[in-house]
């Protein structure tokens, strides 16, 4: 039995990262440090003001949804003074969003928001939309964080790619879409590459890139695939300015915003 | 020269598909920072941007300005929804001029860039209108409140609100004006700041060859033969240096012929670079400041000496082919006469802030 217990102030903050931390902790074998964590986890549970009251949530399905109340024995959804345990063989996924829980027990599976393949787990990227302006060209697309207020310009390629980060799209499937829309071989490398970019620039959450592909860079790029298919790129958009030249009454000459003044027929 | 390279440059920029590029890599290195400060960087580009100059580094910075240009629009558009909603929830409905209103006729939102929302308000509704925009701290985009028509258009005013048209602008109707007065307000403004930005005469090429057929050109020119005749001089402008088509038209022949100095004078102030010598920095200080400190008196005077046409348009004259010289003239006196008649109270202002500090 693979026992996991995660710790916060005495509660279980359920995110994705933990998760996905302490399963390839299990898959990696290294459950005597576990093991002793469990120890610690548990006196510390038992020490714990409010440990007393949790209820344990086993799973008794063998697919099913965390999110869905039938799911579980006894029924109802975990929540924050729950301890979790999923049963052998059964195997839950997690549909996103934020949950808190006492502490979790796996012994089956569980898919936390992500696919699961080949028993890697991967957190997929997701487009940023709110508080964001989109302009889009013919040959590029023009974002202006409003929060930020920084203004990125993203080549088709990188266009292409932030299209399609909705959370459900693997690196796989995204290097399958550029090789459709480019007609030629196009290696995950430049995935990689502009998903760094896209990161840097905030516009998708997500998980950063695994070690090997983080620090990849354009001439990398270019000397080792060519330029089979435009390299995703994302620029800053800094462009002198016309001069505040506010008009304002040549005749009558009314109020200029603050903290200007009209004076012949300017804003001063 | 420089001048007349930038009228060069921008010549057919508002159209779908201006005329291919006629000039150097040079030629636009010359010119580009005057494009690039006066607003009229993206023009530039959209003239080379399918030649071989649009991909040179001159290409690419004017592209620059073009994106910077396309996202400033974005935003300025959500602006100008938010304070017409605004406005219209206290019962105001204000008419959108220049700006946007001329902006939304070009090919791309990002080839007309704009500063302000020049927004003209009936003058009963004028102090309600201040009061909501001052609130608004948190727009982005300066607004720019007008009583009414009067400081745009000397011509009465009920029928440029009753007669102004709603366009839509997303989900929003956002009213402008008819396009005979839109247009009559762009040359108006065009020669009382002496048609310094090249843009501006950009706009009057594109307001006359998007006009419809039923235009209505006793509208636009108005009844005052004088204002009717520096309106088609300023059509004429747009038609001699950029090549605007105004056949067709009752200023075509106009246009043609117009007076000797206005073109030079026209191409005299397009030569110098925007920042340093228009608008708010042409003036150092404030002539009230040599009043207590007389050093660089002289070399304000000679800035503030005012160009043919601003004088001329000051004062009333006619476009004719008589020297502006007495106009220039005038208007340095009457421009005297007011600040004298001001002196004694900027004096006792001045002396005022010194007791304060």
């Amino acid at each position: 039995m693979n026992r996991v217990r995660l710790f916060l102030e005495n509660r279980v903050v359920c995110t994705q990262s933990d998760k996905l931390s302490a399963e390839q902790a299990i898959t990696h074998g290294r459950l005597a440090r576990l093991s002793a964590v469990v120890s610690l986890l548990i006196v510390g549970m038992l020490l714990a003001p409010g440990a007393a009251n949790a209820v344990t949530k086993t799973s008794n399905v063998v697919t099913g949804s965390w999110n869905t109340a039938g799911t579980w024995t006894p029924s109802g959804v975990p929540s924050a003074t729950d301890d979790v345990i999923i049963a052998t063989g059964h195997t839950i996924s997690y549909d996103g969003g934020g949950s808190t829980i006492l502490s979790l027990t796996t012994n089956g599976r569980h898919d936390l928001g992500g696919t699961m393949r080949n028993g890697t787990k991967q957190q997929l990227p997701v487009a940023r939309s709110e508080r964001l302006l989109i302009e889009k060209l013919p040959d590029e697309v023009l974002v202006y964080d409003l929060d930020r207020k920084r203004a990125h310009c993203l080549n088709s390629t990188a266009a292409l790619i932030w299209n399609h980060c909705d959370g459900k799209t693997t690196v796989k499937d995204l290097v399958s879409i550029l090789e459709k829309q480019s007609k030629g071989k196009v290696q995950e490398d430049v995935v990689w590459f502009g998903l760094n970019q896209l990161r840097t620039a905030r516009l998708i959450d997500g998980p950063p890139a695994p070690a090997g592909k983080q620090r990849l860079s354009r001439r990398e790029l270019v000397k080792k695939i060519g330029l089979a298919v435009a390299i995703p790129t994302i620029a800053s958009i800094l462009a002198p300015t016309a001069s505040a030249a506010l008009s304002c009454a040549h005749v009558g000459c009314v109020p200029c915003n603050a903290p200007c003044q009209c004076i012949g027929g300017n804003c001063q | 020269m420089k001048g007349s390279l930038v009228a060069r440059v921008l010549s057919s920029a508002w159209r779908q598909s201006p005329d291919p590029a006629s000039f150097s890599l040079e030629e636009l290195a010359e010119v580009s920072p005057l494009l690039l400060g006066s607003g009229a960087g993206s023009l530039g580009w959209h003239r080379v941007r399918n030649s071989p100059l649009g991909s040179s580094t001159l290409g690419l910075e004017l592209q620059q300005a073009y994106r910077h240009h396309t996202l400033e629009a974005a935003i300025h558009e959500r602006d100008i929804q938010a304070i017409f909603a605004l406005l219209r929830s206290d019962g105001i409905e204000p008419v959108l001029v220049k700006g946007w209103s001329i902006a939304r006729l070009y090919p791309e939102k990002g080839l007309r860039p704009y500063d302000d929302i020049d927004l003209a308000i009936p003058e009963d509704q004028f102090e309600a209108a201040e009061a909501i925009v001052r609130e608004q701290k948190s727009s982005i985009t300066t607004i720019d409140l007008h009583k009414g028509f009067q400081e745009l258009d000397p011509r009465g005013e009920d029928d440029l609100f009753s007669d102004s048209q709603l366009v839509k602008l997303g989900d929003t109707d956002v009213r402008v004006s008819r396009p005979e007065d839109s247009l009559r307000v762009l040359c108006l403004h065009l020669l009382h700041h002496g048609a310094f930005r090249p843009l501006w005469l950009c706009d009057i090429a594109l307001a006359v060859e998007s006009r419809a057929t039923d235009f209505d050109w006793d509208r636009c020119l108005g009844r005052n033969t004088r204002v009717a005749d520096w309106v088609g001089c300023t059509i004429g402008l747009a038609h001699q240096l950029l090549g605007a088509e105004v056949e067709q038209s009752p200023v075509a022949r106009r246009a043609k012929n117009l007076p000797r100095w206005l073109v030079p004078a026209v191409l005299k102030q397009w030569e110098t670079p925007f920042a340093l010598n228009h608008g708010p920095a042409r003036h150092r200080a404030p002539m009230a400041t040599y009043l207590r400190h007389p050093a660089g008196l002289y070399r304000d005077v000679r800035n503030r000496w005012p160009d043919p046409i601003e004088a001329t348009i000051s004062l009333g004259g006619p476009f004719n082919d008589w020297p502006r010289l007495p106009f220039q003239l005038g208007n340095c006196v009457a421009r005297a006469l007011r600040f004298l008649r001001r002196a004694p109270e900027l004096l006792q202002e001045g002396k005022g802030q010194r007791a304060k500090g």
